[in-house]
Parts: C-alpha cells; structure tokens; sequence
C-alpha cells in the first residue's frame, strides 16, 4: 500500500467520523496526513491515479501545513509535467490540466490566510485550466485587486501575459500595476505590457522611464519598444535617458530599444 | 575540464575535509576563537537561545558548544565543548562515526542532565544536533546548487550562419554539466549571531564556450565528432575559437534571517559570453532566485523545511535548483520556445512562485 492509499483511508475515515476539523493541529493523525503529502511529493515519478484527489482534499484540510504541503506538492507535480520532468516523467494519469474538480478547490485555495497559498494557487489554476477560462480569468482579477503581498501580485499578473490579456479587466489590472508600489510587480507589469501592448498603459511606461528608475528600466525598455510606432512621441525619453546613462550595458539597451522604435511603422 | 564541478564536495562542508586527528582539532580550536569572540563582543555572554557558529546554549550556567563535521569518505564527527559563565574551559568531548551511522559526543554538565552532540550522516546533508535535558534543537546545512544549461548538443550561433556553439547536451540533473554553477552550504536560521548563513561557500563558477564550424564539425544526426571536440587548433575547420568564463565575476548570492525559523537565499547572475565580448554585453546569462526557507522547530527529528521560490531569469538557457538532491525548480527554455536571443536583460520570465517542503 502507497503512503498516498494510506492517506487517503485516514481522510476517509476521518470524514465518516466527523475528525477532520480537529482543533489541535499537531494531533497523530494531522502529522500522518502531513507526511503522507510529504511522500507523495518525493514520489510525484511513480504517483499513480490517487494522488490527484488527495491534493484535492488536502488543499481543504483544516490544518494549514497541510494545505501548504499540498500545494507544494501539486507546484512540483505542474513543474515536473510543463518541464518534462527531469529524469522521470510523471504519469500522465496525473496530470492535472482540465481537472474541474481541482479548479474548484484551486478557486477557494485562492482566498487562503496563507500568501503561499494564494500564490501557489493563482499559479496552479493558469496551469490546470486552460485560457481562456471565463471562470478562472475573473477569479484571478478578484484576487490580484485584493492581494497584498508584492509576490502574490506578481506571481497572478505574469499569468495575464498569456491569459486573456486584451479582456477589459485584465487591461485595467495591467494599467494600475505599472504604478505598482512594489519594483518586483512593476518590472512584471512592463513584461506583461510587452506581449500585450494595451494602449492605455503606454503613459504610464513612458512615466516609469522618465522617473529614472534603474531597477525596472530594462523591462520598460522593451515595454515602450513593442509599442512600436506608437512609441514614437516619446522617443525624447529614451535620448534623455542616453544623454545620462554612462555605462555600456544600460547605454546598449537604450540604443536598442530607440533603433527599434524608430524602424518601426 | 569545462567547469569545476563544486558540487561534488557536497556535503564535505565546513572547511577542509579532515580526518579524524589533529587537524581535526585544529578546526574545532579555530572555531571556538571565533564563537568565544562573539560572547566577548556581547558582554553579557549568550542570551538564552541564541546560536553560533558551531552552537552554543547556557545550561544552568554553563556554556556548552557543538561542532559537528561531515570529513568526508562517510565519516561524521561529533565534539562537544563546555565552559563556565566566565569562559573558563571546563570539559571536551569527542565522537566519531562512519556513514549510516551516528557520531556522538556527550558532555555530563550536571547530576541532573547531560548535553549531548550528535553528527548523522544522511544523503549528502549534515545534520547537527544538540541536546540538553531532553531540550532538543537541531542544527541543519543544505546544500544548495544553482545551474544554468543548454540542454543541446549544440546550439546555432545566432552571430554566424555557419557556426554552432557546444552545448551541455543533458537533461536536468545536478551533476551535471552547466554554463553557470553557484554552490553553497547553508545554515538554518539558528546560527542567527552571524550575519551570514553560509557554512561552505558560495561557490560560482562560468564555463568554458567553444564555437565549431557547421560544415566540419557535426555528424549524420547534426552532433558534435569526437574529432571536433578533440580539436584545439583554432580556427577552421572543426573547434574554432573557445574561450573559458571569468570565474562568473557577476555572480554572487547573500544570506538574511529575520527569526530562528526564517531565511532567505538571494541569488543574482549576468554573466556574459566570453566568446563575443561586444554581443556579449547583452548576450549574457540573468537571473534573480530569491528562495524563503521555513524552518519548524516544533518537530526538528522530522526535520520539516518549507521553501519558496521567487525571482525571475532569462528565457534561455535552461535554469535548474537543488536542495541536496531535490530539484525546487526546473525550467526549460523550449517548453515555451524560447531561444539563445532571450539571454541578456530584461528578464523574460518573472513573478514565478514555486512553494514546496523539503523531503
């Protein structure tokens, strides 16, 4: 019997028994549920068919490491698939894209007390639910507007790249996060400007350059210069930005990005 | 031959492997200059529950200290020291085990407890421990491999139609060859009277690139001849031109801690090319790896460590991160059909968030 069968005849008879919602969190039965998630993730090779419900179940357990070793577990399980899986593939019995019953709990997994849950989450749900999904687009956009954590934010707005990003909500998710407070979602913000170029956040990167920020400047270069012709107005910014800069990388990027604009038409 | 492969001192941390002898205590000697020296720095000596380097807690007025040491060839050794509250050294003890099994180093402070080091050697990781009346903690280092690849034979030139660079021609694996290499051993957070967490390293290293000539050098399925790698007369046909890295001079990682439960691992590179010096001043390798690690010390014989992986890196190459033998994150640059012109800034990929336990 595998550790993940194990689990999941303690998860069924704790249901049955109504023990699932124990109070203490370090009781036998929550550490063996924690370590049978732990061996399911160092076993994601040979994982057979069970596994996929018992990441679904787990991801509602009551305890939190619990719910954490679970979407750890599910983030390896994505990794390995969308990698190839290093050494070993897994089996394609477990793979989780299209998995309805998973976006459900992915959904919910969404408003977790834990930041890591949230982020894991919102990056699992890109994987398991193909785009466009009219459900998972809107719940994402929910959760970027009341996301607090910096990483959080930056980890569902670089879904936005692929994921329906010329929706009227995803464009107004792009608009605000270029003046982000945060360097880390901002330079994310730039990239996904880059692939999707809506019109409306052109001002705002042409603002970020002209601020001078040097810790997001290579990412709005190359947002500014998918605008292509339509970058063309602000060109002043990018000479301004040339005339200062002193060092040979920074100036190199510059120049490419101008070159680009101005062979755009 | 191409790179210093640092990751086969895994787990021979702690300075220079040593048997067990007086180079052995030499070490320990050394060591406990520098943990004595923090005390004097505090005035006050330790405050309950803090840890150095090497460990140390008051135990009903005694300070006891902890080394353990993975000597490499599978042996572990364990040596305990006690001193009184005014530094006085007051008893050593020593142990010393081989692989599979443990080594032990026990200390009676009192009638009415014990402390006790222990050293276990367990898959390429050094577990230390000590203990006193039943009051556990354990002292973790990990081992901690960052890999840049091409997972290709070889890889056109994009400066050259008729040239191709050499690839790793791997798939993921921590041993494998890389165009850049950090290694590190680190703490946990317990060692929280250093600024640094590093017990071994880091280590950074850029591999040797080498350009072949497309007509001469490849064979029927477009791989490289033995003849071509064999080649070190440069110019056509074959090897054209090779160039080995500059020691990755771009390359550095740092350590912080804001608990004895809580670090983090930051890990920069933008590390260029040395074959094309001018393409190379944006044909370089990027990244940015933050990595969190959780440790719970509620349960630290289960030794339960949480991650999270954050940052980002360029589309090309393949990028790959081990916790001892455990892969925290993998990326291949074809699964998203990126290719050789996505190194340099900006980063292409960002905002990934990989959260995971360690086993």
């Amino acid at each position: 019997m595998t550790p993940v069968s194990i689990l999941a005849l303690i998860l069924a008879a704790q249901t049955v028994t109504g023990g699932l919602k124990s109070a203490n969190p370090v009781t036998p039965e929550v550490k063996a549920r924690q370590q049978a998630l732990r061996s399911a993730a160092a076993n994601i090779d040979k994982a057979g068919p069970d596994l996929l419900p018992l990441i679904e179940s787990s991801l509602q357990d009551s305890d939190a490491h619990v719910r954490f070793l679970a979407i750890g577990a599910l983030t390896q399980l994505n990794m390995k698939i969308a990698t190839g899986g290093g050494q070993q593939r897994p089996s394609p019995s477990v793979d989780p894209r299209g998995r309805a019953s998973l976006q459900t709990v992915l959904l919910q997994t969404l408003n977790d007390a834990d930041p890591r849950l949230r982020g894991g989450a919102a990056k699992a749900l890109a994987f398991v639910a193909p785009p466009p999904n009219a459900t998972v687009r809107p719940a994402l956009v929910a959760a970027y507007q009341r996301e607090r954590e910096a990483g959080v934010r930056a980890a569902i707005l670089s879904e936005f790249g692929t994921y329906s990003p010329n929706s009227t909500d995803v464009q107004q998710i792009i608009v605000s996060a270029i003046t982000d407070v945060s360097p880390q979602v901002r330079r994310t913000a730039a990239m996904v400007v880059a692939k999707s170029r809506p019109p409306a956040a052109l001002q705002g990167v042409v603002a970020e350059l002209r601020s001078g920020s040097p810790e997001t400047r290579a990412e709005f270069l190359l947002a500014l210069s998918s605008y292509g012709a339509a970058a063309k107005p602000h060109l002043d910014v990018l000479e301004t930005l040339l005339r200062s800069e002193t060092r040979p990388p920074q100036r190199l990027l510059i120049q490419r990005a101008i070159a680009t604009i101005q062979g755009s038409r | 031959m191409r790179l210093i492969d640092f990751t086969r001192r895994t787990g021979r941390a702690f300075g220079a492997a040593h048997k067990v002898g007086p180079a052995f205590f030499s070490l320990a000697l050394l060591l406990l200059v520098h943990v004595c020296g923090c005390i004097t720095s505090a005035g006050a000596g330790i405050p309950a529950n803090a840890f150095y380097s090497g460990a140390g807690i008051p135990v009903q007025g005694l300070n006891a200290y902890c080394y353990a040491y993975s000597s490499g060839g599978g042996f572990v050794e364990a040596y305990v020291e006690a001193y009184d509250p005014r530094g006085t050294f007051l008893a050593s003890a020593y142990g010393a085990g081989q692989y599979g099994a443990e080594a032990n180093a026990t200390y009676n402070l009192t009638v009415t407890g014990q402390y006790r080091c222990e050293a276990d050697y367990w898959d390429d990781d050094v577990y230390m421990g000590h203990s006193a009346f039943g009051f556990s903690f354990y002292l973790m280092v990990y081992d901690v491999t960052l890999k840049t690849f091409i997972p290709e034979n070889n890889y056109p030139d994009p400066t050259s139609g008729t040239e191709t660079a050499e690839g790793d021609d791997r798939g993921f694996a921590r041993y494998g060859s890389s165009r850049t290499t950090h290694f590190m051993a680190i703490y946990d957070p317990h060692a929280a009277a250093s600024t640094s967490l590093f017990a071994d390293g880091p280590y950074k290293d850029a591999a040797m690139s080498a350009d072949y000539e497309v007509a001469t050098s490849l064979d029927g399925n477009s791989r490289l001849t033995d003849a071509a790698r064999n080649d070190w007369t440069a110019g056509p046909p074959l090897k054209i031109r090779w160039a080995i890295g500059d020691g990755g001079s771009s390359m550095y990682c740092t350590t912080s801690h804001d608990s004895a439960a809580h670090m983090q691992l930051q890990c920069h590179a933008s590390e260029s090319t040395p074959l094309h010096p001018w393409v190379g001043v944006l044909f370089d390798i990027t990244y940015d790896f933050n990595i969190d690690f959780w440790v719970d010390w509620q349960d630290p014989y289960s030794g339960t460590v949480d991650y999270l992986v954050q940052g980002g890196h360029d589309g090309f190459p393949n990028y790959e991160i081990y916790v001892g033998n455990q892969a925290v994150f993998l990326y291949d640059h074809r699964w998203d059909g990126q290719n050789i012109w996505s190194l340099g800034p900006p980063e292409e990929y960002s905002g990934f968030f990989i959260p995971g336990s360690l086993q």
